[in-house]
């Protein structure tokens, strides 16, 4: 009876050793983790918050890598519980990167609406000014080269709405702002040749 | 019977479990430490911008790491006596050297870049300014002020781009912007060698009129388009400069009537015209079109190069009403009204009167 006792507790401890060898590394947070990840790609952290993505993006491979080496060792040697956290830490990573970069998207798009409607009415104020401007023979060539010149902004306008549709807002920030600049100068020109030309 | 079957098993439970452990101790360790190398280069290797300045050798790196991982899960589901992390040691061996090379490649590449960037900024901001300050006066074809507007702005878009640190975006954008500029300056400069092949002739006139004023001891006039001058010799010397406006396409010779062109030549003044006679406060009445003109008007009629019923136009004077800073004549010499006073009080009919592009030359006016 007593070896009866004594055999039935080793084998089940046995068991036990041997069940928890088995121990499987935590797929469910990784997963999780990785679709959190793609996530913030998706939302296109990696070009609105490129560093705060780069970070999270080395620090996931980092834990797979722990979680491998993990997996390498001898069974009483495993322990997930650090790598489950960094796992959960990336997935709240992630998650706040998403809303960050969609947060950034926006300010963009935002500022970019803003920029277009600015140098739509530049334009349409520049060529108001166009025809208040002295239009003897002096004026003539100079207005036709700022004709010329608002020909060109009008083409960058459209050119930045093509952008815009297309969700290049950094690209299209670019374009606008340089268009607003020239639009601004030749304001300024238009401005300073008909205050010339009521003084005289 | 029982007892026997009871410790056959628990014998094989011990022997299966001292073997596992056995297994466990000897079998091959996974290479940690090489594995956090590779990841920190890679990580390295990201934070230098690998993926956009050495794309390439990032592109492999990141594959490369997919499969060393995935040799690692497939080695590591193995029993653990039967694992081998040869393979795997190669393929993280290989992954962090292509890390570190994207690494190093990103860090030259987008030095050079900024550094690329900086300099032809600076240069095209220079050029953007002179050809403003220095061709944009001149009489040029809207086609030309056109591309130069949309150079300008191809320029600052890449000034917009390098402040954001969108590197790629700004380099690919100045490449475009060097090339317009480049263009856009051939064609004025190619216009102004053509101007300037008359260069000679020019400086024979004026040193013809410098010594004819030494000479008779008189006042003569020169009139120098290309710097907006209008010179007053006494015995050969200069004596007044006054600041002249011209016609609307000055560059060339005035070929016909309309053409909006101011003659170049040797002529002289055939009438003072006093402000009752004139909507230009004073004039200067000069005689072209000259015996020269004439001749040129003609064989270009000869020619073809000018149509049958052209006609050779006159009238052409320096006259006040000027001071507009900018030209808008229709082929004569605008000068102030002061001025167009000092210089109505100063010569006669007779004077002499040339007309040049330039008195300096082209070399040495845009260099």
């Amino acid at each position: 009876m007593k070896n009866k006792i004594l055999f039935s507790v080793l084998t089940l401890g046995l068991l036990v050793v041997l069940a928890t060898g088995c121990q499987k590394a935590p797929q469910v947070q990784m997963d999780l983790a990785k679709a959190a990840v793609d996530s913030a790609k998706n939302a296109e952290a990696d070009t609105y918050i490129a560093a705060e993505f780069n970070a999270i993006q080395d620090s996931l491979n980092m834990v797979m890598t722990n979680i491998e080496t993990i997996n390498s060792q001898s069974f009483w040697k495993r322990n997930y519980k650090p790598s489950i956290a960094q796992l959960d830490a990336i997935v709240v990573a992630s998650n706040a990167a998403v809303t960050n970069a969609v947060a950034k998207k926006e300010e963009v798009k935002a500022k970019v609406e803003t920029s277009l409607t600015e140098a739509a009415a530049l334009l349409a104020e520049d060529q108001a000014l166009i025809l208040k401007a002295p239009k003897g023979k002096e004026g003539k060539a100079a207005l036709e080269a700022i004709q010329q010149d608002l020909t060109v902004i009008e083409a960058s306008i459209a050119e930045t709405t093509v952008l815009f549709n297309e969700g290049k807002y950094m690209a299209a920030n670019d374009k606008i702002s340089a268009a607003i600049e020239k639009a601004n100068s030749i304001k300024q020109e238009l401005n300073d040749a008909i205050a010339k030309y009521k003084k005289r | 019977m029982r007892k026997i079957v009871f410790f056959s098993l628990f014998l094989v439970v011990i022997a299966g479990s001292v073997l596992y452990l056995t297994g466990s101790v000897y079998a091959p360790k996974g290479p940690a430490k090489e594995a956090h190398a590779m990841e920190k280069s890679i990580a390295f290797a990201r934070r230098q911008g690998a993926s956009k300045y050495a794309t390439k050798e990032f592109t492999e790196c990141i594959s490369l790491h997919r499969k060393t991982m995935a040799e690692w899960r497939a080695q590591n589901q193995l029993w653990i006596i039967r694992r081998d992390y040869s393979q795997l040691s190669n393929l993280i061996a290989q992954t962090t050297e292509i890390a570190v090379l994207a690494g190093k490649k990103a860090i030259e590449k987008s030095g050079s870049m900024k550094q690329f960037i900086e300099e032809t900024q600076a240069h095209l901001i220079e050029r953007d300014k002179y050809f403003t300050e220095k061709f944009r006066v001149l009489p040029l074809e809207m086609k030309t002020l056109k591309n130069h507007s949309e150079a300008h702005l191809l320029l600052k878009e890449a000034i917009e781009a390098s402040d954001r640190g969108d590197l790629n975006s700004a380099y690919k954008k100045l490449i475009v912007a060097y090339e317009d500029f480049s263009e856009l300056e051939l064609t004025v400069r190619k216009k102004l060698d053509e101007y300037f092949e008359s260069y000679p002739v020019w400086d024979k006139w004026y040193k013809h009129t410098v010594n004819k004023s030494k000479e008779n001891k008189s006042y003569a006039i020169v009139v120098d388009k290309m710097a907006h001058e209008c010179i007053l010799l006494k015995d050969g010397n200069v004596v007044g400069r006054f600041e002249a406006e011209l016609s609307l396409n000055w560059i060339g010779h005035k070929r016909q009537q309309g053409d909006m062109a101011t003659p170049e030549g040797v002529y002289k003044i055939t009438k003072k015209i006093n402000h009752r006679n004139t909507k230009y406060h004073k004039a200067l009445l000069i005689n072209y079109p000259n015996d020269n003109d004439i001749l040129n008007f003609e064989k270009s009629i000869r020619e073809g190069l000018l149509s049958s019923s052209a006609k050779i136009g006159g009238l052409i004077e320096i006259h006040g009403d000027g001071g507009k800073g900018k030209d808008w004549t229709e082929g004569c010499v605008a000068l102030a009204n002061s001025d167009i006073d000092k210089l109505y009080a100063m010569v006669n009919t007779g004077t002499p009167v040339t007309i040049v592009g330039s008195l300096i030359p082209l070399q040495e006016l845009f260099n």
